[in-house]
This record gives structure tokens, sequence and C-alpha cells, in this order.
């Protein structure tokens, strides 16, 4: 089907008629009707893995309501009190104005738990549904020109999350987020020539310092969310420009959208599924506890907690420092701390920057410039779904570290035991890992292929009048044809400027080399059907090939 | 695909349902879904009533549970005046959560359900419109550019160029300028705590001086100087541990450091600074729970195992007259994770 214009008719009923008497007044004024008409009618493809960053915006959005209540009753300052509140276990403990404010959000704003704990489940999967959605793109392919730069607003947007995330957590200035601010520093630290002063002026002077608390709030809930926003909004713009990608399939190619008017049917569906989002947040606000400060008690430097946790989204993070041996260097009077400073900021400074510039590397590698608007399957792009597997396996292996002392004393093992196979996994699973990914992929690129070629199993045993027996099969329909044979190389866009001569030199080799690494294991064409399935031909005819 | 026999072949086994019967049931599945979606509620004009009376009965349900929300928010109050103030938040935060879950979830699903059951959502196909521009716009694009560039003379005037350059130059260095009041500069900051010569060891839970005697062997006690707070000074916390006097081996300068055996290790980590949190009393092991450091105490606070670098550093004590502990002064070098300058 296509798209046809809706019937244009003058509007009947009242309803219709006060719609058509606003509209023309705005018109008038802003003009946009055609702009309007273009919006209503644009198509956007539907499958359940587009969801996925829907989820995060939706949940930004909870996160930006929840935000602004908690505001009105938070005090981010850290003047010290005597807590003198409601809730009786703490009644006369010192702790800064921070933590007894949300201590009286939690016990005596009504609703205040709840927000909170709203507030603080719609971050965790935030940042979960971001990366969820990251894999997603990066699997299918869809970071391919044109979308190259909103791949990058993407990576940076998990970035900055993170650190809005680790901002938010630490407000409160509880015992267990006071912990994570005090590793920060020390990462601050840990900076080569200006760590220190760096970390002197962020903190307003040394560890805890009089100033971080209310700066913190600050950068929390006016600067990131500002950048946030504004790179949401890009991010929107673009996808709304330059359109959504989507799977291959019967009647889907490189230069049409499949899919559903974008009103009423998709934006009802939007809506409803903001509803369903906010619902579940609310149900984990309401039914599961999440970072009850009171069981934590407030922040005190000469104490700590076993068993400390960051939220799951700097687990890797923590997993990397403990996992880093004991290496510090000491020259000409100037110490390097690369036990902190590596696991702490080159680490993932190495990661973030590889992950933001992944597109580029990738078409650098292939030399590939065309436009792709069709969607791969992973398996048809075995090193790069190696590639993410591989580094899924490392990101994981950091994670569990994250945790190895709840490990160890859940499972009876030696901390130090624990320690030594995830140091060893981390370097030796991941290209295992590789290895094994690019495998299975070109196994499911030979199982498609026996697919195409003989088809659907039917369960029908036939005797033939050799005697011999076989399985009846069924050829595929030509809409799965489609999918599995789609190859996604692209097509369309501007015609890119073909340079004369290639010049030679080693990044021209390195490319090359690159290159023939990415395209190792890409799939053939698929085969035709057998005209009868398989198994229906003499023995000696066999032995010819077919068709 | 044949499904009678012919030619002599015999069927000898056939699935319970045959792929004819499955396949029509498919076909009738889709026929249906398909009306559903050209047509939506036109499809079927009855099951169209029902269907609406579905959704709006959602919606209803929808709003109840928003009445339960307030409901909830005027019945259940908090404070230490009704009962409980634990029990009282949790519940308020359980039944305005599951009202609010409820509302949310109703109106949300009528919401897809009306998509689903009573709108038309045909699958259209629009075609993507080349967002780029011709190679003609393109050039015209550039020659524009260079049309105004030459107008503004910003290739013929360069001393205008430079001189606007380097008229703003100072203007992006001035917001870097006005953070410097933002923290005083490290100075000597890291290299000292609040210790000096003479401190009595302030135990941190009681606020008493702690005497020889108030320790038995094999535990420990957190200390401050005098007159320091946790809160201010929090790289000061300081271990103190009583071992036996033999276990004490004296190294060459730090014969004295042990008196009856009480040694004094500072307790920030001198790995990433979190406080040092455990002591495994059998194996004489200071152990760090934010990333397992572990600190031999036996050996000086040696590193056994973990990221840390360097041992603890150790605080000379000394027994006055009365048996009080004092430090001999602060520590002989900078506490805590290291840093560029530690030297």
């Amino acid at each position: 089907m296509t798209t046809t214009a809706p019937r244009r008719s003058k509007p009947t009923t009242m309803t219709g008629k006060a719609v058509g008497g606003v509209g023309r007044w705005a018109d008038d004024r802003f003009g946009g009707a055609s702009f309007l008409r273009r919006t209503f009618n644009k198509v956007f493809p539907d499958h359940w893995s587009f969801m996925l960053g829907e989820i995060a915006l939706y949940s930004f959005i909870i996160l930006l309501l929840t935000g602004v209540f908690l505001t009105f009753f938070f005090d981010p300052s850290i003047k010290e009190v005597v807590y003198n509140g409601s809730y009786e276990p703490l009644k006369g403990v010192k702790m800064t104005q921070a933590f007894a404010s949300t201590l009286n959000i939690s016990f005596d704003v009504r609703g205040g738990l709840l927000i909170r704990q709203i507030h603080h489940w719609a971050a965790l999967i935030f940042v979960a549904s971001m990366s969820v959605h990251l894999l997603r793109v990066f699997f299918t392919g869809a970071f391919r020109k044109p979308r190259e730069m909103n791949w990058v607003i993407g990576a940076l947007l998990l970035q900055i999350s993170l650190l809005e995330g680790f901002a938010g957590y630490s407000l409160p200035d509880d015992l267990l987020s006071g912990t994570g601010l005090r590793i920060g520093f020390s990462i601050v630290e840990s900076i080569p020539v200006i760590g220190t002063y760096f970390g002197f002026f962020v903190f307003g002077g040394n560890y805890p310092g009089p100033q971080f608390i209310p700066r913190l709030f600050t950068i929390h809930i006016l600067l990131i969310p500002g950048i946030l926003l504004l790179l949401i909004s890009a991010h929107m713009m673009l996808l709304w420009h330059q359109k959504h990608t989507q799977f291959p399939g019967p009647g889907k190619t490189e230069t049409n959208v499949v899919g559903h008017r974008f009103y009423p049917v998709f934006m009802a569906k939007g809506g409803a599924f903001f509803l369903l989002v906010f619902a579940v947040l609310a149900f984990l606000g309401a039914a599961f506890q999440i970072n009850p400060i009171w069981l934590y008690g407030p922040y005190n430097p000469a104490q700590v907690s076993a068993g400390s946790q960051p939220d799951w989204y700097i687990g890797w993070l923590d997993g990397s420092i403990r996992l880093m041996p004991p290496i510090e260097t000491n020259i000409a009077g100037h110490t390097i701390s690369w036990n902190l400073l590596v696991p702490g900021l080159v680490l993932p400074g190495v990661i973030f920057g590889l992950l933001t510039m992944y597109p580029f590397l990738e078409a650098w590698a292939t030399g590939d410039k065309r436009y792709h608007n069709l969607l791969d399957r992973p398996r048809n792009r075995p090193v790069r779904t190696g590639l993410g597997v591989m580094s899924l396996v490392f990101y994981f292996i950091l994670w569990l570290a994250g945790g190895n002392d709840i490990f160890a004393h859940v499972f009876h093992l030696s901390i130090n035991t624990l320690t030594w196979i995830f140091r060893v996994g981390v370097i030796v699973a991941p290209p295992i890992a590789f290895v094994i990914t690019k495998r299975l992929c070109i196994g499911l690129q030979r199982k498609d292929a026996a697919l195409a070629e003989h088809g659907h199993e039917t369960g029908i045993i036939k005797r033939l009048p050799s005697g011999e027996y076989i399985e009846v099969h069924e050829p595929i329909d030509a809409g799965l044809r489609e999918f599995i044979g789609a190859r996604a190389e692209g097509e369309g866009g501007p015609k890119p400027i073909t340079r004369g001569k290639r010049p030679g030199g080693p990044l021209v080799a390195a490319q090359r080399k690159l290159g023939g690494f990415y395209g190792d294991g890409a799939p053939a064409p698929l085969p035709e059907a057998h005209h009868n399935g398989h198994g229906e031909h003499h023995p000696e005819e066999l032995e010819t090939p077919v068709d | 695909m044949s499904e009678t026999p012919s030619n002599g072949e015999t069927p000898i086994v056939r699935p319970r349902r045959s792929p004819a019967a499955i396949r029509a049931a498919a076909d009738d599945f889709r026929t249906a879904d398909a009306q559903l979606r050209a047509a939506g509620g036109d499809a079927d004009p009855k099951a169209a009533k029902r269907n609406e009376l579905l959704v709006s009965a959602l919606f209803a349900l929808g709003g109840l549970f928003g009445v339960g929300f307030l409901v909830a928010y005027f019945a259940i109050k908090l404070g230490p005046k009704h009962g409980d103030v634990l029990d009282q938040a949790l519940k308020s935060n359980l039944a305005l959560g599951l009202t609010l879950t409820g509302a949310l979830l109703c109106l949300g699903a009528g919401v897809v359900l009306w998509v689903k059951l009573l709108m038309p959502h045909p699958q259209v196909t629009e075609d993507r419109h080349d967002f780029f521009s011709t190679e003609e716009d393109r050039l015209a694009a550039a020659a524009d550019f260079n049309r105004g560039a030459e107008e503004a003379g910003v290739g013929r005037r360069p001393l205008l160029v430079g001189s606007l350059l380097a008229g703003t130059v100072p203007l992006l260095v001035a917001p870097i300028a006005l953070l410097r009041d933002a923290g005083p500069m490290p100075g000597k900051t890291l290299r000292h705590t609040a210790w000096f010569k003479g401190s009595k060891l302030i135990d941190l839970t009681t606020g008493e001086p702690v005497k020889l005697g108030m320790l038995a062997v094999g535990s420990l006690v957190t200390v401050m100087p005098e007159g320091a707070t946790v809160e201010e000074d929090a790289t000061s916390p300081t271990i103190l541990i009583r071992l036996r006097p033999e276990e004490y081996k004296p190294v060459k300068g730090k014969e004295n450091w042990a008196p009856e055996g009480h040694v004094a290790y500072n307790k920030i980590c001198t790995h990433a600074g979190c406080p040092i949190g455990l002591y495994e009393q059998q194996t004489h092991q200071l152990f760090c729970p934010c990333h397992q450091s572990t600190f031999n105490v036996l050996e000086h606070c040696k590193v056994v195992f973990g990221p840390a670098a360097r041992p603890l550093p150790q605080l000379e004590i000394y027994l006055d007259d009365e048996g009080y502990f004092r430090a001999a002064g602060d520590f002989n070098q900078p506490v805590g994770p290291s840093f560029w300058e530690r030297g």
C-alpha cells in the first residue's frame, strides 16, 4: 500500500469546525499547516527493538518530572545539623543538611519516598535502556552512513548520563555515596600534573570539600540536564529528518519506509507506551526499595560498610579499579598512581573514545561510503557482531569484578582467587568470545542458506519407488526469503567523489588489512530453492550440481 | 506441494495436524488481523462495540485508581504522631505507588487496545525523499559562501581577521580565570594531617583519650587527634591496634613506635582513599572493603593483596607519664592516595 493523501473536505462536525477554526487562526499567524500535514503522515517503521530508545526518552521525562518535585524539598547543604526529625533510630546523630533533608523527603513529605524511589529507579532504567538501545543500533548496523553523527550524539548521551547518575546518587551524602565521592576525588588526584589543583578547585578544597554538594546539586539539576535535553533534542531531530531505519522484508527497500503513520497510530502507541513505562517505574518505586539511605546512615570519612557497591552502571569502573594490579611509579619526584589512573580514567577514556568513533572506524576499514537504510541481521556481519560480543564480555567481566566481595562471600570463595580469575578472564575471555561469535554467525548463515535451498521440514516421511525414505520439505515463502536473503548492501545517497589513483603507504595498507578482517565471513547470496525440497533426486543426480 | 502421494509413494508418518490445516488456521488469523488493521473497528461493528466498552472500562478503572491515589494521599498520614514512622512511610509509599501504577497501567493498556482493536492501522509505505541537496545546490551554496566572504573581505583584509581573533582570546581566558576562586591552591594541604606533637589519641566513638589498658590484645580502635573532627580532617582518622609486644618487629628508626605493642596506622587507604574497614585478628590483616586492598599489620602494613601500591603510613606514638598515648608528631609522609607532587 502506498501513502494516499487523506481526503480533503470541509469539516462537518462541531469539533471538526472548532479544530479548523483554531488551525486557521494559528496558520494565519505562524504558518505550518503543510508542515503539520507532512508530520501527521510521516511513516514510522514498527519493530519491538525500536522501542528501546523510547524507554530511555520516557524515563528521561519521568526523571525531569520527579526531579523537579525533589528539588522543592531537598536542601543541598553540607551544614552540619543534629537530626531531630521523625525517624527515631537516627535522632541525635550528626549529619549534613543534605542527608537530613533526604530523610525528611522520605519520612515527612507525603509521596516523597515514592517520588524519590521512582526517580532512582527511572535513573537506573534510563541508563539501562540507553545501553540496550545502543547495542541494538550497533548489532544491526543502524549507525552507518548517513547516521554516524546520531551515533556520536547517542554515545555522548550515554557518557553524560553516567556522570549525571553518579552526581544524583552522591547528593544525599549518605555513607555509601560519600565513599563513592571519596574514590572519585582520589581518581581526580591521580591525574598527572593538574590532578590536585583540579580536585581542589572542583571540591572547593581538600576532600570532603565544603563546596562540593551544593556544586554537585547545580551540576545535577541544571547543567547536565540542560546538556542532556539539548543532545536528546538533536538526537530526535536527526532521527526525524533522516527517517528511521528498518529491517529488510517484503516491500521494504533502501529507499522507502514501511510502517504506521505518525498520526494517529504511532502517536497513540507512543503515548500509551509512555504511560506503561511510567506504570512500571511507579510499580518499582512502590514495591521495590531502592537506596534506603536511613539504613546506610550519614557519611562519615572514618566509616565504610562492607559490600559497598555503586549503582549498576558504575559497577564496571569499580570492577576495573578492583582488578588493577598495584602499580605506582615515582620518577623525578613525581608520583603516578597507575592503579587509579589506568582503570579510572585511561580505560574508560579509551573505551568511550572507541565507542564514540566506531562508525567512522568501521567505515574507514570497509571503505563503505553508501547510504544504509536497511538494517543488518547481526549474523550477516560476523566480525562486527564478534567485536560487539567481545566488548560485552569484557564489560561484563569488569562488572562482575565490581561485586567480587559479594561473590566471594556468597559462594565461600577466596577473594584473592576470585580476583585472579577475573584478572585473567578479562584478558583471555574476550578474544575467545570473538572467535566463538564469529563462528556462530557463520553457522547461522549456513542454516539460512540451507533453509533457502531445501525449505522447511514438514514432518512427512515418504518412501520413494527406489525404496529410499525422504522427508518432504516445503519451500520457504517469498517474505521470509526476502528477510533472510537481504544483504543490506546500501544504495542511494549522493554519489561519493571518486578520487583518481589511491595513494599507497602504511595507512592504506593497514586499511586494506582491516578491510579484509572485516569482510571475513560475509554471507554469500542466498542459494536458489530446490524445486521440490530435499532428497527427491536420484543419487547420481545429486552428485551433479543442482540448478 | 502435493498432499496426496502419487506414483507409488506411501506416506507412513503423518503429523497430528497436517501442514495444510496449520496453514489454513494461520491464513484465517492473518485475514482477520489484516481486516482489523485495514478497517479497525469497522471490520466487525459488533466486536467493535464490545471492544469500545472494554477500552472505556479500562479508562474508567484508571480513573478509579486515580481517585484511590488521592484518597491514599490524604488518608495515610506521616510522622511520629501517627504510629511507627518507617511503617507509615512504607505503607503510604505502597498505597500511593500501587494506585499510581494501576491508573497508569489502565490508561496505557486502554490506549494500546484502542489502537489495536478500534483504530485502522494499515501498513503504509512512504518514499524516503533525499534530504541531501543536489550537486548544483551544493556548488551554488559554496559560491554564495565565497561571495559573502569576499564581500566581507575575510581573505583580503587579514589585519581585520587577525585583530578580531587576537581581541577575542582574553575573553576566552576570562571564564577560566573566574574559576580560580573555586578552591584554594593545594599547597601543602595534602602533606599534612591534624596530628601534632603531643596530641592525645582520641577514641572516635567515645571522644575519650586512649589510655594504656583500654585496648585488649588483638583489638583496635579508630582515633583522631585532639580537637579535630572527621568532617574537617578526613585524612586524620588512624587505627590503633594492640599487638602482643613480641609481634612487633621493629625496623631501623621505628624501634620505639610501638609502646606496649600498640601500633598506629593511618586509616585512609593508600589506593583510593576509603577508610580501611575490617581487621582480621587471626591473620593480622587490614582489609579495605572498597577495592579489597589487604595490608599485613605485622609487616608494617605492607600490601599483601589488591590494587594499593604503598603500605599504610605509621604514626609514631609514645606513652606519657599518666599512661595516655600521644603522637610524636604528624605522619612522616603524606597519607591517603597518591598524587603527582607526592614524590
